[in-house]
C-alpha cells in the first residue's frame, strides 16, 4: 500500500467558498459580543471604590488642589466653583441599582430634594427606566465612565471610550446629554494627582465639567448609620458636594442615614439642590441631537443584544459539555455491557450476532469494487485469498484507467475473478458484483484493505443468527506513524470499540463500513441492493437493512487493516466525502424516525445520536473554541483551563477504554492532547462545509468518483455529473 | 446469479439527494449569505458606535466670571427671569441663588491666582436661605417638573455667554 498522491484542490468543490466567509464573519460577531460582554461586565469595577493612593501633584494648579469641588478645564483655563453657603449637592455614584437608587429615590421625594447621580454606563444600560426615573424625579444625571473604570490609570483610548459611551448610557435612557462628570475613585480636590488632572483635562477638553466632592460620606466602606450622618453634616456654613452611593453593593445604611440627616440640616437652615444648581450652572443636561439618541439608542441595542448572545452561548456551551460527558459515560457502559456479552455468548450461550454453538462455515462471496486501485489491489486480494474461512473473490473493475483488472488477471490466484464494467460509480460496481456472486454470504472489501487469515470467518459468524442481516467488522488504522496517522488511530479505536459497540446494544447500527462488512444475500436483495443516491452507500445500506428490519451486528475479532489518508489534504476530502455521504443518507431515511419497529430505533436512536454528535455539535464546536479564548481573557484562566482539563480528561479516559478494549497499547493516548487544536476543527470544519454544501444543493465533482478505498484519488480527471 | 432488483446505476438524470439542478436552493444560500453579512456588518456597528464617536457635548459652562457678570447687578438677570419667569414662580428662587453665583465663581486664567470664594457673601445667603426650609417644600417642587422640560433648559443656555446650542422652541 502506497501513501496517496496530492490532487489539486480543485476536486474538492466547485463553488466558491463562501461559507468560510459566513463563518469568518459570524465568528467575529461572536468575538464582538464576547468583547462588549467582557469589557462591560468583567472589566467593570463598580463596588470597588477604594480611591487610590494619590501620587505626584506637582501639575496640578493649586486654582485646583485649594479651590471648589466642581471644576472646568477648558480651553486653557481652570475655573473652579463651590456651592453658596448652606447648600449641599448630594452625588450618588455607581448606580442606577434596582434595589437601592429606588429606596433613595423615595427618600428625596418625601423630603422634596433633588440631587446630582452619577450613573455608571453599564448599569444605565442594564436599567434605563431607573435613569429615566431619576430624570423624571427631576434630579440630575452625570457621567461616571461606562465601567466605573480608574481612568487615572487607563491609556488614551480607553478615557476616550469610556467617556463616549459612558455620555452614550446617559442620552440612550434620557434623550439628553449631561455636561458633569465624575472619575470613579476620585477624592476631594485637594487630593487630585497628576493623573487625575490629566483626566479632568480630558474631561474638560471634551467639555465636561468633573464634580469632585468637598465631603465623603463614606457610606461604601459602610460604616454604621451615624457615622454616615456624621460625614454627611457639613461642619459650619460652607457648601458642600457630599459624595454619596445608590450602587455597588448594600446601601441601606446610606439610605436610613439620608432620611434622617436631610431633616436635621434642612432644620439647620440647609438647602438640597442639584449639583447645576448649587453652582449656577447652565445647561448641566440639554437634549440630544436626533443623532446623538439614534448612537446611543444604537449602543443600547448593541450591548443588550450582545449579553442576549453570550448567555444563549453559554447556556448551549453547558448544554454541550452536558451531551459530552453523557455520550462518554453511554459510550462506555454500553461498550461494557457488549463486551460482557461477548465474552459470555462465546462461550456458549445464544443472542442475536453472538457466535452459535454451530458455527458457519458455508463459502462467502468476497466482492472487491475497484476504481484505479492498481497500487493496493495486490495486497488485499492475495490477503482475502490467504483467508481461513473459503472465499469466493469478485473484483469488479469500475472503468479503471490504470491497469487494475489486468493487474489482478495477471496475478492468476485461484478462485479470483475479475469482471469489467465502464465506469458507473461504487454502488453500480457493488451491484455487478451482486450479480456475479455465487454464494449466498456477501462480504464487502475496499481494495486498499487487507485482511488477517481469521477476519473473514470471524466476520461471518455472526450470520448464523437467522435475524443478523449484516455484520461490521472491525477496521483499523495501518499507518500510525506520524501525527495524522496516531490520530485517525485513535478516532478509528474510538468508533468501532465504542461507537459502534453502542449501536449494537441500542440496535440502530447506522453504518457497515465499506471497508469490512458481511451481508445475508437475501436482506440485500428485499432493500434492492445498492444504492447510488449518496456518496455513501455503506451508511445508506445499512440504514435500509435496519429498516428492513435486519439487525445489524459488530464483530470486534473481524479486523481489517487499512490505510489512513497521510495528508491533511486527502483527510479533509475522505471526511468530506463521507460526512456528506451521511447527512445524505439520514436525509433520505429521515422517516424512520416515526416508523415503529426496527427502523424507529434507527430512527430515533442512531439518526438522533448521530445528529446530535456529529453534525450539531461539530456545527457548535467553533464557538467552544471562541468561548475558550474568551475565558482566558476576561474570565478566571485557572477555571477556563480547569473546565478544559476536564474534558480532556473525559476523552483521555473514554480512549483509554477503548483502546483497552481493543488490545491496543495505551501510549498512543498522547495523541488526544494534539487534537485538540488542529484535528478537531479540521473535524468541525469538514461538518460545515457539509452542511453548506447540502443546504445549497450544490453538485459535487465525485458525486461518482473517488468513493474508492480511503486514500487513493482517481488519477483521471473526473467528469461532473 | 439473482440479479438483484435494483440495477441503481445511477443514471446521469437521476438527482442524488440533496442535490438542487435547478439551483434555486443555491441562490437562496447566496441571498441568506449576504443577508448574514450584511447583519453581522450592522451588528459590529451597534457595538462599536462609541469608538466611532460619542455625543457632543460642551453646552454647559459655569456662570459667568466676574469680569463678565458683576455681583448682584445682574444685568441679565431680568431677562433671564423675564423669559421663564412668568410660567414659573420657583424661578425666583433660582434667580435669586443664581444672583449670588459669581461671588461664588474662582475664575482662574491658568498661572493666575486663585480669588477663592469670598467672605463677604457669606452675609447675603441667609436672607436666601432663612426662607428655604419652609419654602423648599413648596417651590422645589415646581423645579422638579420645570427642570424635566427641555424648554427650561434651553432657556438657560439664551441667558449665557456662550451658546453652543441653539434654543429650541
Amino acid at each position: 500500500m502506497t501513501v496517496g498522491r496530492h490532487r489539486p484542490p480543485a476536486a474538492a468543490t466547485v463553488r466558491p467558498r463562501v461559507h468560510w466567509a459566513v463563518l469568518a464573519a459570524l465568528l467575529l460577531a461572536l468575538a464582538a459580543a464576547l468583547l462588549v460582554e467582557g469589557y462591560t461586565q468583567h472589566l467593570a469595577g463598580v463596588g470597588a471604590d477604594h480611591p487610590s493612593s494619590p501620587g505626584a501633584s506637582a501639575a496640578v494648579p493649586q486654582t485646583v488642589t485649594g479651590g471648589g469641588p466642581v471644576i472646568a478645564a477648558r480651553d486653557g483655563s481652570v475655573r473652579t466653583v463651590r456651592p453658596g453657603p448652606d447648600t449641599v449637592a448630594l452625588t450618588f455614584d455607581d448606580g442606577p441599582d434596582p434595589t437601592w437608587t429606588p429606596k433613595v429615590l423615595e427618600v428625596l421625594a418625601r423630603h422634596h430634594i433633588r440631587a446630582t447621580f452619577f450613573v455608571v454606563g453599564t448599569e444605565a444600560l442594564e436599567h434605563p427606566d431607573l435613569v429615566r426615573r431619576i430624570r423624571a424625579e427631576g434630579h440630575e444625571v452625570g457621567v461616571h465612565t461606562l465601567t466605573h473604570a480608574n481612568l487615572s490609570l487607563a491609556p488614551g483610548w480607553r478615557r476616550s471610550l469610556e467617556l463616549r459611551a459612558g455620555q452614550q448610557a446617559v442620552v440612550a435612557a434620557t434623550g439628553e446629554t449631561t455636561s458633569l462628570f465624575r472619575p470613579p475613585f476620585s477624592r476631594d480636590p485637594a487630593g487630585v494627582d497628576d493623573a487625575g488632572w490629566s483626566v479632568i483635562q480630558e474631561a474638560g477638553a471634551q467639555g465636561y465639567l468633573t464634580v469632585l466632592a468637598s465631603s465623603d460620606s463614606e457610606d461604601w466602606q459602610r460604616p454604621g448609620v451615624a457615622a454616615i450622618k456624621r460625614n454627611i453634616a457639613p461642619r459650619g456654613s460652607a457648601g458642600q458636594v457630599v459624595l454619596l452611593h445608590d450602587g455597588g453593593g448594600d446601601r441601606s445604611q446610606t439610605v436610613a442615614a439620608l432620611d434622617q440627616v436631610i431633616p436635621q440640616l434642612q432644620h439647620r437652615g440647609f438647602r438640597f439642590e442639584t449639583v447645576s444648581d448649587t453652582v449656577g450652572l447652565h445647561g448641566g443636561m440639554s437634549p440630544a441631537s436626533v443623532g446623538e439618541r439614534v448612537a446611543s439608542t444604537t449602543l443600547l441595542w448593541g450591548v443588550r443584544l450582545s449579553r442576549f448572545v453570550v448567555a444563549a452561548l453559554a447556556l448551549a456551551l453547558v448544554l454541550s459539555g452536558v451531551v459530552t460527558v453523557a455520550r462518554a459515560l453511554l459510550v462506555v457502559e454500553a461498550a461494557g455491557r457488549h463486551r460482557r456479552r461477548t465474552r459470555r455468548d462465546r462461550s456458549g450461550r445464544h443472542r442475536p450476532g453472538a457466535r452459535p454453538a454451530s458455527p458457519v462455515t458455508e463459502p462467502v462471496t468476497v466482492i472487491v469494487p475497484a476504481y484505479n486501485e492498481r497500487a493496493g489491489i495486490e495486497a488485499a486480494v492475495r490477503s482475502i485469498v490467504a483467508s481461513s474461512h473459503p472465499v469466493e473473490v469478485v473484483v469488479v473493475d469500475d472503468g479503471s484507467t490504470d491497469g487494475t483488472a489486468d493487474l489482478v488477471e495477471s496475478l492468476g490466484l485461484p478462485g479470483v475473478r475479475v469482471v469489467r464494467q465502464a465506469n458507473a460509480g461504487k454502488a453500480a460496481a457493488l451491484n455487478t458484483g451482486l450479480r456475479a456472486a455465487r454464494h449466498g454470504i456477501i462480504v464487502m472489501v475496499d481494495g486498499d484493505t487487507v485482511f488477517e487469515p481469521d477476519t473473514v470467518a470471524a466476520l461471518v459468524q455472526p450470520l448464523a443468527d437467522p435475524r443478523v442481516g449484516a455484520v461490521s467488522g472491525n477496521t483499523k488504522v495501518a499507518n500510525r506513524g506520524g501525527v495524522l496517522g496516531a490520530w485517525q488511530h485513535l478516532e478509528y479505536v474510538v468508533g468501532f470499540n465504542l461507537d459502534r459497540r453502542l449501536f449494537d446494544v441500542a440496535e440502530c447500527m447506522p453504518t457497515v463500513p465499506g471497508a469490512i462488512g458481511a451481508f445475508r444475500r437475501s436482506a440485500l436483495d428485499r432493500v434492492g441492493g445498492v444504492s447510488g443516491d449518496t456518496l455513501a452507500e455503506d451508511t445508506d445500506l445499512t440504514m435500509a437493512l435496519c429498516r428492513d428490519g435486519w439487525r445489524v451486528v459488530y464483530e470486534d475479532s473481524a479486523r481489517a487493516w487499512t490505510e489512513a489518508p497521510a495528508t491533511l489534504g486527502a483527510l479533509w476530502r475522505q471526511r468530506y466525502r463521507w460526512c456528506y455521504g451521511t447527512l445524505q443518507a439520514m436525509w433520505k431515511h429521515r422517516r424512520a424516525v416515526v416508523q415503529r419497529g426496527a427502523a424507529g430505533k434507527l430512527g430515533r436512536r442512531g439518526l438522533g445520536y448521530l445528529l446530535l454528535l456529529q453534525v450539531l455539535l461539530p456545527l457548535f464546536a467553533p464557538v467552544v473554541d471562541v468561548f475558550a479564548v474568551y475565558g482566558l481573557v476576561f474570565l478566571d484562566p485557572s477555571r477556563v483551563v480547569g473546565l478544559w482539563s476536564a474534558f480532556l480528561i473525559v476523552q483521555l479516559l473514554t480512549s483509554a477504554y477503548a483502546l483497552r478494549l481493543d488490545g491496543e497499547p495505551l501510549r498512543a493516548l498522547w495523541a488526544v492532547l494534539l487534537q485538540q487544536v488542529v484535528y478537531r476543527q479540521l473535524m468541525y470544519l469538514v461538518v460545515i462545509q457539509s452542511v453548506f454544501t447540502a443546504v445549497a444543493g450544490t453538485r459535487l465533482r465525485w458525486h461518482r468518483m473517488e468513493r474508492y478505498g480511503s486514500l487513493r484519488v482517481p488519477e483521471a480527471p473526473t467528469q461532473t455529473t | 446469479m439473482t440479479p438483484p432488483p435494483h440495477p441503481s446505476t445511477a443514471t446521469p438524470d437521476e438527482t442524488p439527494v440533496f442535490v438542487d439542478p435547478s439551483g434555486r436552493r443555491l441562490r437562496r444560500v447566496r441571498w441568506l449569505t449576504w443577508s448574514v453579512f450584511a447583519a453581522v456588518a450592522a451588528y459590529l456597528v451597534l457595538v462599536l458606535s462609541p469608538f466611532l464617536g460619542g455625543p457632543s457635548i460642551g453646552s454647559a459652562f459655569l456662570p459667568a466670571p466676574q469680569q463678565q457678570d458683576s455681583p448682584h447687578a445682574a444685568p441679565s438677570r431680568p431677562s433671564e427671569q423675564s423669559a421663564p419667569g412668568p410660567a414659573r414662580p420657583a424661578e425666583s428662587t433660582l434667580a435669586s441663588e443664581r444672583a449670588d453665583v459669581p461671588n461664588r465663581v474662582g475664575t482662574i486664567p491658568i498661572g493666575s491666582t486663585a480669588t477663592g470664594t469670598p467672605a463677604p457673601t457669606r452675609t447675603t445667603p441667609p436672607a436666601t436661605t432663612a426662607p428655604a426650609p419652609t419654602s423648599s417644600n413648596g417651590p422645589t417642587t415646581a423645579p422638579t417638573a420645570s427642570s424635566t422640560d427641555p424648554g427650561k433648559s434651553q432657556s438657560a443656555p439664551g441667558q449665557t455667554r456662550r451658546p453652543t446650542r441653539p434654543p429650541k422652541p
